[in-house]
C-alpha cells in the first residue's frame, strides 16, 4: 500500500501538472473572482471564505480524473486488482496520494489568494488548519467517483456533477471555519464538524471504491 | 493446491461465450488455452485471475498464490524499468534488498538489463512485453496466469521464455496461458476452447463437450516446491 502511495505521489511530482496546475488554477480563480467582485476591501473580506473554498474545491476536482484513468488504460490497475493489495488498499493509497500533492499544497498555499482577497493575516493559521482537516474529505470522495466513472470514456465532466454535491457538507463547515474575523461564530465546532467528515468519508469511501473498482475492471 | 475447473460457462453481454469447461492443473503443470478470436480465451483466464464472474460453475484456485499477465502488459511509461519492476516486487510484498535483488534477476532473465535505468516508455512493443513477464517473475507467485504472453515477442524472447517458463514449472510452479500459436502445446495439456464456445462444429464428435484435461508435471519435479 506504501508502495502505491509512495509511486502515486512520484509520478505526480516528475509530472509536476498535478499539484502545480492546482495552484495555479486556485491563484487565477481568486484573482478573478476578485477583479469581478471590484476594488471594496469589506465585501472582499466578508466573501473570501466562500471564494477560498470555492476554489479549492473547484482546483481539486482537476486532477480527479488522474487518479485511476492512466492505470486503467495501461493495464496497471488489473494487475493491482490481481495482486496480494485488497482493493481497499488501492483506495486508500490513492487517495491518500491524491491528498498529498493536491489537498495539502493547495491548503500550505491558501494564505497567498486570501490575503489577495483582504483577509485577516492573522487567522491564516485557521484558515490552513481548516483547510488541512477539511480536503482530505474532498479526495476520499473524489477518488470513489473516479472509480465509479472509469468506464465512462471521457467521463471528466460527469465526475464533477457527481463530486460537487457530495462536497456540500464539506463546504459549509468549511466556510464557517474560517469566518473568524467576520462573524463570532464558534469557529471551532465548525473546525470539529469538518474534521468528523474527513474521518467519516475516510472510513466510508474505500469500501464504496472498490466496489467500484471491482465492477470497472470487470 | 491444484488450480481446478468444474464445467465453467461464461458470459460476456449477454451472449454465452463458452461451456462446459472444465480443467486441473496441478503443482508443475502447464495448461495451454488455445481457440481463434473470441472464442474466450482472455474471458477463461480473467474468470481465474477473478477479475471476471463466471455464469456458472466453479473455480478452485489459490487466489493469494496467482498473478496475471493481461493484454496489456501493465508498464508505467513514465518509471524506469527497474522502479517498475521494484514497484510490482513491492506490491508483492518484497522490500528493500529483497525487491533490488527479485528486479535485477527478473530483468536478467527476460534480457531487459541494458534498458534498466530507461524510461519504460521509450521501450518497443516487445521489450515492454518482456517487462511485463518479467513482472510476473518478480512477483514470485506459484500460479501464472499469461493471456498470450508471446505476443510481439522475437524468436529468441520466445525460446527464452520458454525456459522460463520450464523453470517455474520444475520449481513446482503452475500456469495457465493463451496461444493462438501452436507453441508450448508439445509439452503441455492443452485445451481448445473452440469446441466450448461452439465456434468448431463436427470438432466434438457428438460426445458431451465437457472436457476434463488434467495437467501434471511436464516431467519429473527435481526439487521441492519452492511456494507453499
Amino acid at each position: 500500500m506504501l508502495a502505491l502511495f509512495r509511486r502515486d505521489c512520484e509520478l505526480a511530482l516528475k509530472s509536476g501538472s498535478n499539484s502545480g496546475l492546482a495552484l495555479a488554477f486556485l491563484l487565477l480563480l481568486v484573482v478573478i473572482t476578485a477583479i469581478a467582485i471590484g476594488p471594496d476591501p469589506e465585501q472582499l473580506q466578508i466573501l473570501a471564505p466562500a471564494v477560498i473554498w470555492v476554489g479549492v474545491l473547484l482546483s481539486s476536482l482537476l486532477s480527479l480524473e488522474k487518479i485511476f484513468r492512466q492505470d486503467h488504460e495501461d493495464g496497471i490497475l488489473e494487475a493491482l486488482m490481481t495482486s496480494p493489495l485488497p482493493p481497499e488498499g488501492i483506495a486508500v493509497a490513492k487517495a491518500c496520494a491524491h491528498w498529498v500533492t493536491t489537498g495539502l499544497p493547495l491548503a500550505v498555499i491558501a494564505p497567498v489568494p486570501a490575503f489577495l482577497l483582504n483577509y485577516s493575516a492573522s487567522s491564516s493559521l485557521w484558515l490552513v488548519l481548516s483547510l488541512v482537516v477539511g480536503t482530505p474529505a474532498l479526495s476520499f470522495v473524489g477518488t470513489f467517483n473516479a472509480a465509479l466513472t472509469l468506464r465512462v470514456r471521457r467521463g471528466g465532466l460527469l465526475l464533477s456533477i457527481l463530486v460537487l454535491p457530495m462536497c456540500v457538507p464539506t463546504l459549509i463547515f468549511g466556510v464557517q471555519a474560517i469566518q473568524v474575523p467576520v462573524a463570532t461564530q464558534s469557529y471551532d465546532v465548525a473546525i470539529v464538524y469538518l474534521t468528523g467528515l474527513t474521518l467519516v468519508s475516510a472510513a466510508t469511501m474505500p469500501f464504496a471504491t472498490a466496489a467500484a473498482l471491482r465492477a470497472s475492471v470487470e | 493446491m491444484d488450480l481446478e475447473v468444474t464445467d465453467l460457462a461464461c458470459r460476456y453481454g449477454s451472449r454465452l461465450i463458452f461451456s462446459g469447461v472444465g480443467f486441473r492443473v496441478g503443482p508443475g503443470g502447464l495448461l495451454v488455452v488455445h481457440g481463434p478470436n473470441g472464442s474466450g480465451k482472455t474471458t477463461l483466464l480473467r474468470c481465474l485471475a477473478g477479475l471476471a464472474r463466471p455464469a456458472s460453475g466453479t473455480i478452485r484456485i489459490d487466489s493469494d498464490q496467482s498473478t496475471f499477465l493481461g493484454h496489456r502488459s501493465a508498464v508505467t511509461a513514465t518509471m524506469s524499468v527497474a522502479d517498475n519492476l521494484r514497484f510490482w516486487a513491492n506490491v508483492h510484498g518484497y522490500f528493500g534488498k529483497d525487491a533490488d535483488v527479485r528486479t535485477q534477476k527478473a530483468a536478467e532473465l527476460l534480457n531487459i538489463t541494458p534498458y534498466i535505468d530507461q524510461p519504460a516508455g521509450s521501450l518497443s512493443a516487445g521489450q515492454r512485453r518482456r517487462l511485463g513477464i518479467a513482472r510476473i517473475h518478480a512477483a514470485g507467485r506459484a500460479v501464472w496466469l499469461l493471456d498470450e504472453p508471446t505476443t510481439a515477442l522475437d524468436a529468441d524472447s520466445i525460446t527464452g521464455f520458454g525456459t522460463l517458463l520450464e523453470d517455474h514449472l520444475e520449481a513446482g510452479g503452475q500456469a495457465v496461458l493463451t496461444s493462438q500459436k501452436p507453441e508450448f502445446s508439445d509439452s503441455a495439456a492443452s485445451i481448445d476452447l473452440a469446441v466450448h464456445s461452439g465456434m468448431a462444429e463436427g470438432k466434438t464428435d457428438g460426445e458431451s463437450i465437457y472436457s476434463g484435461v488434467s495437467a501434471g508435471p511436464t516431467r519429473e519435479t527435481r526439487s521441492r516446491p519452492e511456494f507453499a
